[in-house]
């Protein structure tokens, strides 16, 4: 296991070398990186033959770009419509605050249709269920029995004013309107 | 350009967020202010503790209720249908002392409530109980029913928020039978074997008393 860790970490070891010369790795991995060449000949060497590379790459001549390839390429950028051709800087400049209100406005629609929906039901379980139902019951059930118990001792003043008043008047008004023979 | 996204994603996450807990905060707005609702939290007669028993059970869980009983008992599903909220608190154990001091400020509460609109359907002031029910009217419908009792060892308070059906309410209240409740202790001394009797009950359709009840 040992052996096939080791393995492991010099294979990672070698893709990051060059990202490490780069100078793209995070500090954590460029210390881990550091750690591990410490002890490690072989990588070591792969960093040492990648840097000797580098050197050797930056002290190529320079080349120059042939005239008949250069020509090319103005006349191509010669023959592109105006408006194809901005100036630089113009994209990032005008595109990022675009994107940014975009998003904002998106953000703000967004939160108006989540304000609008209805929430999601909530989670309960069966038996949570049963048991409201059980204290549904009961509600209803002593509603019904206060109802029962209280048919019997309405107040007097409500049966009179709102029952028997009204019809006890209904009754002598249909009598004082009949006509007399 | 990492930055910028880190930013927006860190105020879409914050812009959910505050909706999700807007949206909780919503829903108890739109039920206190709804005109069924009391609220026993702040209206409650003085003198009581903490309540022994205590049923709030919302209008989510109420639709899921009226599912499962609608198959078997369409009208009792009918009813829970349309109901809100249902709030029941019960005070047992309470002392002479604390009983009377609830009994006079749940007559202080039906009061409080007839001026905001209830109606008092039935009132009792008798000596060791107090009995109320009051119903809030909303146009030709019924938005809410409160009853308010004080008996000689506990109180109750009870609210139904949601559209009453009062024929409907008054059937199903007279045919239910009270469920086998360990982890609820009734205060009422109610058998489920006993047969139901036809007495009316307030609000439902029934005739009027007979006329030898009427005289003096």
């Amino acid at each position: 296991m040992a052996r096939s860790d080791e393995e492991t970490t010099c294979a990672w070891a070698r893709q990051v070398i060059e990202a490490y010369l780069d100078g793209d790795l995070t500090a954590d991995e460029a210390a881990r990186l550091e750690s591990h060449l410490s002890g490690c000949q072989a990588c070591a060497e792969e960093l040492a033959l990648a840097k000797r590379l580098n050197l050797a790459l930056r002290d190529l001549p320079e080349q120059r770009c042939p005239d008949r390839i250069a020509d090319a390429v103005l006349d191509r950028v010669g023959k592109e419509p105006r408006a194809a051709r901005r100036p630089a800087g113009w994209y990032p400049r005008v595109w990022r605050p675009a994107a940014l209100a975009a998003m904002l406005l998106l953000v703000a629609i967004t939160a108006l249709v989540i304000k609008g929906a209805k929430p999601p039901p909530p989670t309960v379980t069966p038996e949570e269920i049963v048991r409201a139902e059980q204290q549904v019951r009961w509600t209803l059930a002593y509603v019904g029995e206060i109802g029962r118990r209280s048919a019997f001792t309405v107040r007097d003043d409500v049966l009179e004013s709102r029952i028997v008043h009204p019809i006890r008047k209904a009754f002598s008004d249909v009598f004082e309107e009949e006509p007399t023979s | 350009m990492r930055l910028t996204r880190c930013l927006l994603a860190g105020l879409m996450v914050l812009t959910v967020a505050m909706e999700a807990r807007a949206q909780g905060d919503l829903e108890k707005d739109a039920l206190r202010k709804d005109p069924g609702y009391v609220d026993f939290g702040v209206e409650r007669p003085g003198g009581l503790k903490a309540p022994s028993i205590e049923i709030f059970i919302r209008e989510p869980l109420l639709q899921m209720i009226s599912a499962m009983v609608g198959r078997d008992e369409p009208e009792l599903g009918k009813l829970l249908r349309k109901l809100k909220l249902i709030q029941v608190r019960v005070f047992r154990d309470v002392e002479d002392h604390d009983r009377k001091l609830a009994s006079k400020n749940a007559a202080s509460l039906a009061k409080s409530l007839a001026k905001k609109g209830w109606e008092k359907m039935v009132s009792i002031r008798e000596e060791g109980q107090t009995v109320d029910i009051l119903l809030r009217m909303r146009k030709e419908s019924i938005a809410g029913l409160a009853v308010l009792v004080v008996e000689a060892d506990q109180v109750v308070l009870l609210n139904i928020v949601g559209e009453l059906d009062p024929a409907l309410l008054g059937k199903l209240t007279g045919n239910l039978g009270l469920p086998d409740m360990p982890a609820l202790k009734m205060p009422l001394k109610m058998d489920p074997k006993e047969p139901v009797d036809e007495a009316p009950v307030p609000g439902a359709d029934e005739p009027l008393p007979e006329k030898e009840e009427l005289d003096d």
